[in-house]
């Protein structure tokens, strides 16, 4: 693990646009051309967690938000923080670190909400802060350890490395099903 | 792109099908009653004949080879039919029922499927058994139209169907005319067109025939030949054109002359006919067909309007707040006031294109009471009433299946068999009673019958043994008979093939619970049974309440609510661990939303407490909150797939300003709260 990097990380802003472009612009040619051009490419955004860096498919996001009102649910599941009303859509908004078993955290001003497509409806997936968009080479994506930090393995993809950075791929679909 | 193109194409034909098989379904329930009145109305065994010949026509240029098949059988059974070579009877009545479903089946078939292969060969062999088993028998009854004292150039240019009109007439024993107009060559078609709709409401028209016997500078004669009740006299009276003269055609008064049939004379209607069926199709009515979609998302539009009105009032009532009375606050309040009417007509648009009459859902109902009568040996007679009253498309759609299944209940477990009856001294036809109507703003369907009845011992022993209620309780009998509506509850001693599918009336009562709706039964042992269905008339757009309990904001739809009532705090009582009040000389049970949802308790200093009175039928609740907050016209939105089995909450909303409140189902509320007290 590169702690002490990914400490240094932590320090940059979240706002995603400008991270893509601080960090990218600089070390350019890093990641295209250590492949060949015919790999695929995983693009992922990440985010944090608790400690860690996490990442979901880019593709299937459709916005991020600030954290708005809630309007919490009686009777759901505690990993249900609530509905979202945006512009006229209801959206469930899934803890991802509940769901997973995450101890919790104290929300700062950087915590967002990243929108999800799933299937023909949009669920709400609360996240610490946003730290970059990143393309993995899909080659490079290692197989989920057996366990990670106590998250169970059904909710890890895989385990990409991005600038040095460990980035953990979410099993969406898993977060944001319901038992 | 091609294979979309066939995509819609298939989407197409199904929905026309789907139509067409819908009114052929409706005639023959028509057909049936005419021959049970033996007034066959020739009409309507047209529009049969004519819709087998569309869908014909459809399903063959689809390739659907089995439809088309059936259809064209079927046609020609239908065309036998209104040239009056075969008799209608209820065997052929069945026949055609039984050819209905088959191609139903096949029309299904597409739908999911996507092809037709189907064995149809029961069903083409019932045709062919109906067209040549009965044609011998039929032929021994017929006229001849030699009998008739007609002029030969008539009789020769008579087409078969209209051969078949005239001796159907002087079966009747109706007086035949023969009327011979002139007209002048300039006003001809005005003038006939006048003088056809007056002798028709006299009669029948048999046939129109230009005639050739004037000369044709006089202008153009016309013989019509009209079959009528009425006499010589009142013919002559609605003929106002003085050149007509009018001419009773004599026949021979037996009609049991049984000779074999002349030469069946060459059909030349054929041609004429077929072109005049496409102009039918295409000028039938001037509607559009709109996939339901499309009108959701025309409400959806509508709906986030109506939150963007709901928010410019808002910033109306801050600005007067804040700023006071301007003249800019006074404008923007007038614009507002303005968009909210027009927004208001918009809305009104939108929801009648999807209001459709409940008559076409009774009509399905005919149908299966005609076959489940078949098959349990059960006589019914199915009254309806109401069947112009409006609902949504999809309250419509969704009311269907709960229908059916008490409509089934009633007949399998309600109505006794004849012999039952006679012994009982009822008559040997039983009656189901399918009635619908308007009370607000609601849709009430009555089912009624008068069979048996429900035995409230045996519902209540039952509902101890499956340990729904304890052996010493004290029930009314309204409440024993709400177990039927339980899960796992059917006292049916036999699994029936008629309604013992596994499926009971909880289902029934969820299915309307789902919809906004409620259902309560009432009955009586040796009378029968009384279902009533209480329906929101839409989904859309309804007015709610916003109430406060709990530092949170909920909506109550309005059509749920009662009243609301601020009593005195110790005006509630509490009995057997449940608070109620009296309300009227009736208890109302009371409901904390905080103890239902596990909300924070907050304790009020106010000696008052709040209640909305919700509730269906007579089902109500009191339901005690912090805050009467407002009235608002709401869209109810699903709080996602993920989230949907929440009980009490119906879904959510938004109210203007962008925070997502919670709607309670008081449906569910209700039958909670019962059901917590019983156990």
């Amino acid at each position: 693990m590169t702690d002490k990097k990914r400490k240094a990380q932590e320090v940059t802003p979240t706002v995603v646009m400008e991270s893509v472009e601080n960090t990218e612009q600089k070390d350019l040619p890093e990641g295209a051309d250590l492949e060949t051009a015919n790999d695929k490419m995983a693009e992922v955004m990440g985010f944090k967690l608790g400690e860690e860096e996490y990442a979901i498919d880019i593709m299937r996001i459709k916005e991020i938000t600030p954290i708005l009102d809630l309007t919490p649910i009686p009777r759901a599941p505690s990993y249900i923080l609530g509905i979202l009303s945006l512009r006229g859509n209801i959206l469930p908004i899934f803890d991802a670190k509940k769901k997973m078993g995450l101890p919790d955290t104290v929300l700062t001003e950087k915590a967002r909400i990243i929108v999800l497509k799933n299937e023909d409806e949009q669920v709400g997936l609360l996240v610490d802060s946003i730290t970059s968009a990143a393309q993995i080479p899909e080659k490079s994506i290692e197989p989920p350890p057996s366990i990670i930090r106590g998250v169970e393995a059904e909710y890890v993809k895989g385990i990409g490395r991005y600038k040095g950075r460990m980035m953990i791929i979410m099993n969406i679909d898993e977060i944001i099903r319901m038992e | 792109m091609t294979e979309k193109g066939q995509d819609k194409a298939i989407a197409e034909f199904l929905a026309e099908s789907e139509d067409i098989l819908e009114s052929i379904g409706n005639n023959l329930v028509k057909l049936e009653e005419g021959l049970k009145k033996s007034n066959i109305n020739p009409d309507v065994v047209n529009t049969i004949f004519r819709g087998a010949h569309s869908l014909k026509g459809l399903s063959g240029m689809l390739g659907f080879s089995t439809v088309s098949e059936l259809s064209h059988n079927l046609e020609n059974l239908l065309d036998s039919l209104r040239l009056g070579k075969l008799d209608l009877t209820s065997s052929v009545l069945d026949g055609l029922f039984s050819s209905l479903e088959t191609l139903n089946n096949l029309i299904t078939r597409i739908g999911s499927e996507g092809n037709d292969q189907m064995d149809i060969s029961k069903a083409l062999s019932t045709i062919n058994k109906i067209l040549h088993g009965d044609s011998e028998e039929a032929a021994g009854k017929k006229l001849e139209m030699s009998d008739i004292n007609l002029s030969s150039s008539i009789l020769e240019v008579l087409t078969e169907y209209e051969e078949h009109r005239l001796l159907e007439n002087v079966r009747k024993g109706s007086r035949l005319f023969e009327i011979r107009a002139n007209f002048d060559l300039t006003t001809f078609d005005q003038d006939l067109q006048r003088l056809t709709k007056d002798l028709s409401e006299k009669g029948e028209i048999i046939t129109t025939l230009p005639s050739t016997g004037s000369s044709p500078d006089a202008g153009i004669q016309f013989n019509i030949i009209l079959g009528t009740m009425s006499g010589e006299k009142e013919i002559k009276e609605i003929i106002s054109i003085e050149t007509t003269t009018v001419n009773e055609i004599q026949y021979a008064a037996e009609t049991d002359i049984s000779e074999i049939n002349p030469e069946p004379l060459p059909r030349m209607e054929n041609a004429a006919g077929e072109d005049s069926f496409i102009n039918d199709i295409k000028g039938l009515t001037k509607t559009v067909r709109v996939d339901i979609n499309k009108l959701d998302n025309l409400m959806n539009l509508v709906g986030e309007l109506i939150l963007n009105k709901n928010m410019l009032q808002k910033i109306v009532k801050d600005m007067r707040q804040h700023h006071g009375f301007s003249t800019i606050a006074g404008d923007l309040h007038k614009t507002t006031d303005l968009l909210e009417r027009k927004l208001a007509e918009l809305q009104d648009g939108v929801l009648e294109v999807r209001m459709i009459p409940i008559g076409q859902i009774f009509n399905r109902m005919a149908r299966i009471i005609r076959k489940l009568s078949k098959a349990s040996g059960k006589k019914i007679n199915f009254k309806t009433s109401g069947e112009d009253t409006e609902l949504d498309k999809l309250v419509i759609e969704d009311i269907a299946d709960p229908l059916m299944h008490i409509i089934r209940n009633a007949i399998d477990h309600g109505i006794e068999s004849p012999e039952e009856r006679k012994r009982l001294k009822k008559p040997a036809e039983g009656v189901i009673r399918l009635e619908a109507y308007q009370k607000g703003n609601h849709v009430v369907v009555e089912v009624e019958d008068d069979g048996a009845g429900i035995d409230p011992e045996k519902i209540f022993k039952k509902a101890v043994a499956i340990g729904l209620a304890q052996k010493d309780e004290i029930l009314d009998k309204e409440q024993i008979l709400d177990f039927i509506f339980f899960p796992g509850f059917s006292t049916a001693e036999k699994v029936s093939e008629i309604s013992g599918r596994g499926v009971g009336m909880d289902v029934v009562k969820k299915n309307i619970t789902a919809l906004g709706g409620m259902v309560g039964i009432a009955s009586e042992t040796g009378k029968g049974s009384l279902f009533t269905i209480t329906l929101p008339i839409t989904l859309a757009i309804i007015p709610a309440l916003i109430i406060r309990c709990s530092e949170q904001t909920f909506a109550i739809p309005l059509n749920a609510v009662s009243e609301n009532l601020i009593v005195p705090k110790d005006s509630i009582q509490t009995v057997e661990k449940r608070e109620v009040i009296k309300l009227r000389d009736r208890t109302l049970s009371l409901l904390r939303l905080q103890k239902v949802f596990g909300l924070n308790a907050v304790n009020g200093h106010s000696k008052k407490a709040l209640i909305v009175v919700a509730g269906l039928a007579e089902k109500k609740i009191g339901i005690i909150v912090d805050e009467f907050v407002d009235k608002h016209e709401i869209v109810i939105k699903p709080i996602g797939k993920t989230l949907k089995k929440i009980p009490g909450i119906a879904g959510a909303t938004e109210l203007g300003d962008k925070r997502a409140v919670l709607v309670l189902d008081v449906g569910s509320l209700i039958e909670e709260s019962t059901r917590g007290g019983k156990s």
